[in-house]
């Protein structure tokens, strides 16, 4: 009966359209009431969850990728990508792909990816004779790419989901091999529907004009490697390399390519300010929904349940990925991430599939349902930039989902591709 | 077709339109007051690295500084979201039920918002009261000041969910 209370408030809440993070909070008040416990529990362990100092890197990756974003360090990852892959058939579909491996490496972010990228070169694309549902399409499913690459926040949103006991270091290192799988996969899918589609080549700029736009994005790729390589090697933990890179990122957009005037700066903050605002309450409100679960045992029941239907990780794993996938359709990131990691992860986890490779798999999972309706933002985002209708997106992205669940599939079966790195750094 | 006002990895609109009513500068206030503790904890943090690495002197006050700012950015961030709705929602409920029920049920999403806000401003003011006179590790700070956020985050959820229900019906 108390777990009707807990989900069955939830669920009601939800479906009414109460926010997600006030429907937890709301769910476990009235399961505190309903158990006798006092109400206070609800704002002690809403505080609890924000205690954790792994969370004080969100909010700073956050930062440094609105002032990447606002700073004028995409157009240099534009033009570097398209001297080395521009010239390949349907070039600027590839140099679109590897734009957002480029840009996913300074911000994190699958929506400034979409933005930043897909606001450049969507029109671009359309200019030059390309569909717009294949511009919109090649975009939304390379954004993806972001949320694999440090320093991707939602897979630091996983640790902290997790009980913060999972290295970031490993979990941006799990990340990046099937990071760049699913480019490979979206870039021979591009170059496949182009030469369907029948899109044009263009001449390769030589090998000078690529060392000169090296040369001119460096400043803004160097970030990746202080983060990546200052946790590494023990120079700074994961939070201290999210305030460096606020600062690193604020350096090279107002001295290097001063791009970042006191109007970006502003909006910026505000707008860094007012996103991390919302996923930090969802990760807090979700403090004593995850309190309650445990003193429930909640995920202790549903090991027990699972054990008696399937049998092996790989079931385990191929029945999470249906159940994630139909949740990630109406559910987006932040909230899939919170809520699912402690029921599924500790069931994993008893089955013997690593943390690190659940925590990718998890993220694949999310990122699909970020471009599938009738929940996503990045094909939101993509069809308004791309100025089509979501209906003429979903027409003809069904390529791109093969080359999505074909990386998801892969990464499900071959756990080396998510744990090797992480081994081999250590 | 269902849409969220915002998502996890996410930008808001680029020029992060405040919608217009009486409270719309205490928003721009609440909000340039989350980017300020977001600005202050990058500085913090970065302070941590240089006092271990520059002045060979770990600063053992920078943690609990950090935790307070989260906790500030979380709060004033989250109310604007309440402001502004654009917290992480499942709408399809909400268009399905058509113009009237869609506003109705808008309303009540506030309200609950609100009353959610008025919990954690009654029971986190009695918790920082009570837990005031307790020092904080590691800083000369009081760890009631901990709930201080929770306090006046959650009176801003109920100001600004009450001025959103009251100037909607007012459209």
């Amino acid at each position: 009966m108390t777990l009707a209370v807990l989900f069955g408030v939830f669920t009601l809440l939800l479906v009414l359209g109460v926010p997600v993070a006030i429907s937890l909070t709301a769910a476990a008040l009235a399961t505190l009431w309903y158990l006798g416990l006092p109400p206070d529990v609800l704002v002690i362990e809403t505080s609890a969850g924000s205690d954790s100092t792994t969370l004080i890197a969100i909010p700073l990756f956050i930062f440094a990728g609105q002032l990447m974003l606002h700073g004028g360090i995409s157009e240099r990852l534009i033009a570097l990508a398209s001297s080395l892959v521009g010239h390949v058939r349907g070039g600027l579909g590839q140099v679109n792909v590897l734009s957002c491996l480029l840009f996913g490496g300074v911000s994190g972010s699958a929506i400034a990816d979409v933005s930043a990228i897909g606001g450049a070169l969507i029109p671009q694309m359309v200019q030059r004779g390309y569909d717009r549902d294949y511009a919109v399409n090649v975009t939304i499913a390379a954004a993806l790419v972001a949320l694999l690459v440090p320093p991707s926040h939602n897979l630091i949103l996983y640790s902290a989901a997790a009980g913060g006991g999972i290295s970031i270091a490993d979990l941006f290192a799990a990340g990046i091999v099937p990071a760049l799988l699913l480019m490979a996969s979206v870039m021979v899918t591009a170059y496949v529907v182009a030469r369907r589609r029948g899109y044009g080549t263009a001449a390769f700029p030589g090998a000078r004009a690529v060392a000169v736009r090296l040369v001119a994005a460096l400043p803004g790729l160097l970030l990746v490697f202080v983060i990546f390589g200052g946790i590494r090697a023990g120079v700074f933990t994961a939070v201290e390399s999210a305030a460096v890179a606020v600062l690193y990122a604020l350096a090279v957009t107002t001295l290097v390519y001063r791009r970042l005037a006191w109007a970006e700066f502003r909006t910026a903050c505000l707008h860094a300010a007012h996103t991390a605002g919302i996923i930090l309450f969802v990760i807090s409100a979700a403090a004593t929904f995850g309190w309650l679960l445990a003193y429930l045992r909640v995920p202790e029941e549903v090991v027990a349940a699972i054990r008696a239907v399937a049998e092996g990780p790989l079931t385990i794993l191929m029945l999470m990925n249906v159940v994630l996938l139909v949740l990630g359709t109406f559910m987006d990131m932040a909230p899939l991430i919170i809520i699912c990691t402690p029921i599924f992860l500790p069931v994993a986890t008893a089955f013997g599939v690593s943390p690190l490779q659940f925590g990718v798999i998890l993220i694949l999972n999310a990122g699909i349902g970020l471009i599938t309706p009738p929940v996503g933002s990045v094909l939101f985002v993509g069809t308004a930039i791309g100025r089509i209708s979501i209906a003429q997106a979903m027409r003809t992205i069904w390529p791109f989902y093969l080359a999505g669940f074909a990386v998801l599939i892969l990464v499900t079966y071959f756990p080396a591709l998510s744990l090797w790195l992480p081994a081999a750094f250590r | 077709m269902a849409s969220v006002p915002h998502s996890t990895d996410s930008a808001p609109p680029e020029d992060l339109p405040f919608p217009a009513g009486p409270l719309r500068g205490l928003a721009k206030v609440t909000l340039a007051i989350a980017a300020a503790a977001l600005g202050l904890l990058a500085l913090v943090e970065a302070w941590q690295v240089f006092a271990r690495y520059v002045l060979d002197a770990p600063a053992g006050w920078t943690e609990p500084v950090a935790l307070l700012l989260l906790k500030i950015t979380l709060l004033a961030g989250a109310a604007v979201g309440v402001r502004h709705e654009t917290h992480f929602r499942f709408a399809l409920g909400v268009q399905a039920a058509g113009p009237k029920w869609g506003r109705r049920l808008r309303a009540a999403g506030l309200l609950a918002a609100g009353a959610i806000g008025l919990v954690f401003a009654g029971w986190g003011a009695s918790l920082m009261i009570a837990a005031w006179p307790v020092k904080a590790a590691g800083a000369q700070l009081s760890s009631g000041l901990y709930y201080l956020p929770f306090v006046a985050g959650g009176a801003l959820f109920a100001l600004f969910a009450l001025e959103r229900v009251l100037y909607r019906s007012g459209d």
